[in-house]
């Protein structure tokens, strides 16, 4: 039983942690829009391929 | 410039942007336009090596996105006053923010996002999905008007937003401080669970003084913090004199507290602060989720902004010209010139001799009437011709604003389902009150004051009608939101209701069931005037101030043609409905319809006196899907009328070509005409272009454009299909009824939640932690019931989203 000592104020303080996280993501902004940033992943960008691999392109 | 003069019926070509089919293209280096906006973007992406474009967009979508169709102006962009007004600055960076048009595809977040790469002082721009804005940062003193022209030319109509800022920032910071009050709610409840299974599961003693501490310690956050917004709309509602669900949540969570920390240091095992912890996150929750689901309001406020940006011309006498700015900025005495078919923003003194303006919107009357000099314009009126006014009256004291301001009130203007039920929960509150009362009392006189207390807090939490608070309004900004995604956009609630009971449907013929875009396909010249006019300038004289569609059409071909045309006289007469007149020295010029061999096809002539000048053939194809839809609609037990101006002879060979079933199909009708039919009926549905069915709209209980422009749109009707697709109109009328549907199954459920709740903490079978819990899983049913909804809506719904790849 003497484990509860160490126990409770360890998973209080890790439960801080979590809330102090969530917190500061809150105000990152990370929750404002949630459907655009998960559409932008999707898109590809073909322009990108096209300078790192040069002329190679082109010449077809 | 050599002219292009097709000699016969050519073969229709798909433009290389939008895929549309065009008779008379534009043509370079093997691609074929339909116009010169949608040249300009075809080559600007090739020149930025962003063709990657067409890959994004759905085939099926393209014609209708990409087309290019308004031009709107944006030189006030540039005027520093309004600068300083819309724009944020930041180290040397300006930051705009607009409202874009037509957002629908991954394509559009793909190319909006390259500006940067199309404009030499754009530095970056962002696209939000949900709110459609676009936020754009560029280089100190950049170009406005050019970039807002733009993304326009794109195919993205932009509206600045203006005024919002601080709304937005204010509804930004709102929301951020919720979402960590449930945050932190949700991690205390979840940990003084962990001690209230000690204490239920039998810890005695100083385990039991411990747990109880350390829950109270835990509780702190939450009572003190997270549960702010019940004790301040407790407060105020208590404050005004009225009663709202947030009073006996406020009250249960104070006593539960005060109690509970009263038997913790008595050393009972009486505590409730697991009950009041879920209760809050649940609530809070609950709310959260509703409000999601509304910040559809927030593009109301949108709206708002796009119908109030229309852009006149004012006049600087220190510059001696007239400078386009928006009608916001406007000021008593100011003399502003307004474009033919632009509606007038402000009431104002006439300073033309004289002029005809059309009062439909306003008095109802059809035919446009005669102003004169130093007569007052009201606001709304629609100027036939180009003219030059001087304010009145300031914005705020003008009719058309306060018509806006209505509209704006109207969004959040609640249906009557929704004030049924507000007065329902009202009542609720009330009686769940005196019962828990009541019982209280009965314990106490008994002795029993702890299980009177128990039984309170249960009563109370448990008849708390979140449920039914949630019920109609979820369900409604669910529908809504639906419709938007589906290019419906309904100005208020309470028009959604309605339109679940429409049983007449009246439909407009030009541009509701034809496509409203004429096309010149022929153009035959038989000779010159007597003054050596051509017919293509005397055509362009007589059409250059009417907005009706085949005006567009004659007038599309002209500028096609890369013409440079004179001034020839002011002497034309518009008729609402009628095709133009003019007189040169005597002779009448005109067009005049000819009978057609089928109804997609309107041969005109052009006439000087009785002598031919030229021949001219337009078409305006049917809408692909308008026979289907018109049988969908006929099936689902509605009358479908046909309202037309054109004449009873074309009205009926349309109908008998195209095999409609219409149940009354009437030609040869003035809008006062087609207003007074449609009153003969109840429970209608109006369905027009916008520009002449305004006094229809006005008496029918439902109105909806389906063709034109959005501010014109969202100002004359209750609906705006802002694509020319029919099949939008059964769309709305499915996603209303089902809306209603849901919001019944809602209401059902929540009452007789309620009623059988308060039957079982009476008897003392629930205690107050269940009935923390079940409260607020009765909103969240709701929710999930409005999340379900019906499977018509959710096809519909995931069939509009994003993942269109």
């Amino acid at each position: 039983m003497e484990a509860i000592i160490f126990l409770i104020p360890l998973a209080l303080i890790l439960g801080s942690v979590f809330v102090a996280l969530f917190i500061w993501a809150t105000h990152d902004h990370q929750f404002d829009d949630l459907t655009t940033p998960a559409s932008r992943i999707l898109i590809e960008d073909k322009n990108i391929n096209l300078k790192t691999e040069g002329l190679k392109d082109e010449s077809k | 410039m050599e002219l292009v003069q097709p000699e016969s019926l050519k073969a229709a070509v798909e433009c290389s942007h939008c895929h549309e089919k065009t008779f008379q293209p534009l043509t370079k280096n093997d691609h074929h336009f339909c116009c010169q906006g949608c040249q300009f973007v075809y080559e600007l992406l090739q020149k930025n090596q962003l063709n990657d474009f067409y890959d994004y967009i759905p085939e099926e979508d393209r014609a209708n996105s990409l087309k290019n169709v308004k031009e709107k102006k944006f030189e006030y962009l540039n005027l520093s006053e309004y600068k300083n007004k819309w724009l944020t600055k930041e180290n040397e960076i300006e930051v705009g923010l607009f409202f874009v048009e037509g957002i629908h595809c991954i394509a559009c977040l793909w190319i909006l996002e390259k500006l940067d790469q199309l404009h030499p002082s754009i530095i970056s721009s962002r696209l939000n999905f949900e709110e459609s804005t676009l936020t754009i940062s560029a280089k100190e003193n950049s170009n406005w008007e050019e970039i807002a022209n733009l993304i326009q030319k794109i195919g993205y109509p932009p509206h600045p937003l203006t005024d919002e800022s601080d709304l937005r920032a204010k509804k930004q910071s709102e929301d951020k401080s919720l979402l960590i009050k449930i945050g932190i709610a949700a991690a205390c409840a979840m940990n003084i669970m962990l001690y209230s299974i000690s204490i239920y599961s039998g810890a005695k003693g100083d385990f039991l003084l411990k747990f109880n501490l350390i829950n109270t310690f835990l509780s702190l956050p939450v009572v003190f913090f997270s549960a702010i917004p019940f004790y301040k709309s407790a407060f105020s509602a208590i404050k005004n004199k009225i009663i709202n669900i947030d009073i006996p949540i406020a009250l249960a969570i104070i006593l539960g507290f005060t109690l509970s920390v009263f038997n913790t240091l008595q050393g009972s095992d009486q505590t409730y602060f697991d009950a009041i912890a879920t209760l809050v996150f649940l609530v809070l929750f609950s709310r959260f989720v509703l409000k999601k689901a509304q910040s559809f309001s927030q593009r109301g406020n949108n709206l708002q902004s796009i119908i109030e940006s229309q852009v006149v011309g004012k006049y600087n006498a220190q510059r001696d010209l007239y400078e386009n700015v928006p009608s916001s900025t406007i000021k008593v005495g100011d003399i502003i010139k307004i474009e033919a078919s632009q509606s007038i923003p402000v009431n104002s003194l006439l300073v033309n001799t004289q002029a005809k303006f059309q009062t439909a919107a306003i008095t109802g009357e059809a035919y446009p009437k005669t102003y004169y000099k130093n007569d007052e314009i009201l606001s709304g009126f629609i100027a036939n011709e180009e003219v030059t006014l001087q304010c009145l009256k300031d914005r705020e004291a003008s009719y058309l604003y306060q018509m806006f301001r209505k509209v704006k009130e109207n969004w959040s203007n609640k249906s009557p389902v929704t004030q049924l039920s507000d007065k329902a929960s009202k009542y609720l509150v009330i009686a769940s009150f005196t019962l828990a009362l009541s019982t209280l009392l009965y314990f106490i006189v008994h002795g029993q004051a702890m299980v009177g207390i128990n039984r309170f807090l249960a009563i109370i939490v448990i008849t708390c009608p979140c449920a039914l608070g949630l019920a109609t309004p979820l369900m409604f900004a669910k529908g809504l939101n639906i419709a938007t995604k589906n290019g419906i956009l309904i100005k208020e609630q309470a028009t959604l209701e309605k339109l679940s009971h429409v049983k007449n449907i009246f439909l407009d013929k030009t541009g509701t069931l034809t496509e409203g875009n004429f096309q010149v396909v022929n153009w035959d010249v038989k000779g010159r005037s007597k003054d050596g006019f051509s017919s293509f300038e005397l055509a362009h004289w007589l059409q250059k101030n009417s907005n009706h569609p085949i005006a567009a059409g004659i007038k599309n071909y002209l500028s096609n043609l890369n013409l440079q045309f004179k001034e020839i006289s002011n002497e034309v007469e518009n008729l609402l409905n009628s095709s133009p007149v003019g007189k040169i020295s005597g002779s009448i010029y005109k067009f005049e319809s000819l009978p057609s061999k089928n109804s997609s096809e309107h041969p005109l002539v052009l006439k000087e006196d009785d002598k031919v000048l030229a021949e001219i053939i337009l078409t305006d194809p049917i809408k692909k899907d308008a026979r289907e839809e018109v049988e969908f609609l006929r099936l689902q037990n509605l009358n479908i009328h046909l309202l037309s101006g054109d004449t009873q002879q074309r009205v009926n060979d349309f109908k008998s070509t195209n095999l409609f079933n219409f149940k009354n199909a009437l030609g040869d009708l003035d809008p006062a005409q087609k207003a007074l039919y449609v009153s003969n009926y109840d429970e209608t549905l109006m369905i027009g272009d916008g520009v002449n069915d305004t006094i229809a709209f006005s008496k029918a209980d439902v109105s909806a454009t389906i063709h034109g422009s959005l501010e014109i749109g969202l100002n004359a009707s209750d609906i705006y299909f802002s694509k020319p697709e029919l099949s939008l109109i059964s769309k709305a009328i499915m996603i209303s009824k089902e809306t209603m549907k849901v919001i019944k199954r809602n209401l059902i459920f929540s009452l007789a939640y309620n009623i059988i709740g308060a039957g079982l903490a009476i008897a003392g079978l629930i205690g107050p932690l269940f009935a923390a819990i079940f409260m607020p899983i009765s909103s969240l049913t709701v929710t999930l019931s409005c999340i379900i909804s019906t499977k018509y809506l959710n096809e519909i719904n995931r069939k509009e989203t994003l993942w269109k790849l």
